[in-house]
């Protein structure tokens, strides 16, 4: 994730790494863990085999993160703000920031999903993050490789 | 080495999106988390609407709030600067709050008396908050109700930490099958995220021992 890495604010890097150890223990509980005795080359292959399958399924665990953060950021602002419309008060502030029927910053995670989805454009990643429910469904789909 | 997409590609589209909603971004996550929390306390309003209770929002009547509607999304504030929502059913009041400051159940053990702690939602019964200050507590005895925001997903040792504050604020609560206090929710922990493996067997082991307390998340909203 070095490509990233550098500049990102920090609510949002946590995420970035949150996802490794969490991959790890469901797709290699005992790390390499094989049946028989390998040769050290074999082994260091299987080890960075491991690492990449890791990473990549890390990594489209963070973006699917981003997607359940920037979506349920506008689901709770409409829902609050519907429900507050209910008792007659038309919006809600957090410091400075008013939320409204549908303004800039009760759409601002919507608009923030749909633009980082604009930016991928790996067909396949973009289908994964889509489909998925959540965690485990994109887990799921990297079992096939673990060993 | 590329399993289902190319990483290292999408690494560099990301870095672009961040770096050029960089400002946006900070905007969203400045604000995410108390959208979450104005979100639970409107969904707890809700919740009492749907029990039969006729609600109404009770602004600050003076100074410099007067007639706005405005959340308590910090721990300091006297109560009175900020809304609340007023529950009314069969001539009986409750008051439900954001942000209240509320004197544990053994409040009363402390040699300081300040034994208390700011909750997200409050519900208590009609209490005159107008003279209280940014530090003083509501009495335990009128806290009838609770719920805990967090802006993440659950793992177990958050569910294990609610119970916590639950076994301070309403011990009953953690007797079994203690019973609805005035038709509202019971004692709750509600996250906006998924509860991982281990803190949806707890929440199981809460139910069966007939804990009065409610886990929400993604999947089980209110």
């Amino acid at each position: 994730m070095s490509e990233l890495d550098t500049d990102l604010p920090l609510f949002i890097k946590r995420r970035m790494f949150a996802f490794r150890r969490y991959v790890k223990e469901n797709l290699f509980p005992d790390g390499v863990n094989t049946t028989k005795f390998l040769p050290k080359e074999e082994y260091r292959i299987k080890i960075t085999q491991m690492e990449s399958i890791i990473s990549e399924c890390s990594f489209a665990c963070f973006v699917f993160s981003l997607k359940e953060l920037f979506q349920e950021g506008t689901i709770a602002a409409r829902d609050a703000v519907t429900t507050f419309e209910s008792l007659n008060i038309s919006a809600f502030s957090i410091g400075n920031k008013i939320f409204e029927r549908e303004n800039e910053n009760v759409l601002a995670g919507e608009h923030l999903y749909s633009q980082m989805l604009d930016s991928i454009s790996d067909q396949n990643l973009k289908q994964i993050i889509e489909k998925a429910k959540n965690y485990h469904e994109i887990i799921g789909k990297y079992r096939e490789f673990s060993f | 080495m590329n399993f289902l997409f190319d990483k290292s590609n999408v690494e560099k589209s990301l870095a672009e999106f961040f770096s050029a909603q960089k400002a946006n971004i900070l905007s969203f996550g400045s604000t995410v988390n108390q959208t979450f929390e104005a979100y639970v306390f409107a969904q707890c309003i809700k919740s009492c609407q749907k029990r039969g209770w006729i609600v109404s929002i009770k602004n600050p009547s003076s100074g410099k709030f007067k007639d706005k509607f405005r959340l308590k999304f910090s721990t300091r504030g006297a109560p009175s600067n900020f809304s609340y929502a007023i529950a009314e059913k069969n001539y009986y009041k409750i008051q439900i709050h954001h942000g209240l400051r509320v004197e544990t159940a053994y409040n009363h053990m402390s040699s300081n008396g300040r034994a208390n702690i700011c909750l997200d939602v409050a519900i208590i019964t009609e209490t005159d908050v107008s003279y209280q200050s940014s530090d003083d507590a509501i009495p335990n005895s009128a806290l009838l109700s609770f719920g805990e925001a967090k802006h993440m997903s659950a793992y177990a040792e958050l569910v294990a930490g609610f119970l916590g504050l639950v076994h301070e604020m309403l011990p009953d609560a953690l007797t079994p099958y203690f019973g609805e206090k005035e038709g509202v929710e019971k004692p709750f922990l509600y996250v906006s995220g998924h509860l991982y493996g281990t803190a949806y067997g707890i929440a199981e082991t809460i139910t069966a021992r007939g804990f009065f307390v409610n886990i929400y998340s993604f999947d089980n909203k209110m």
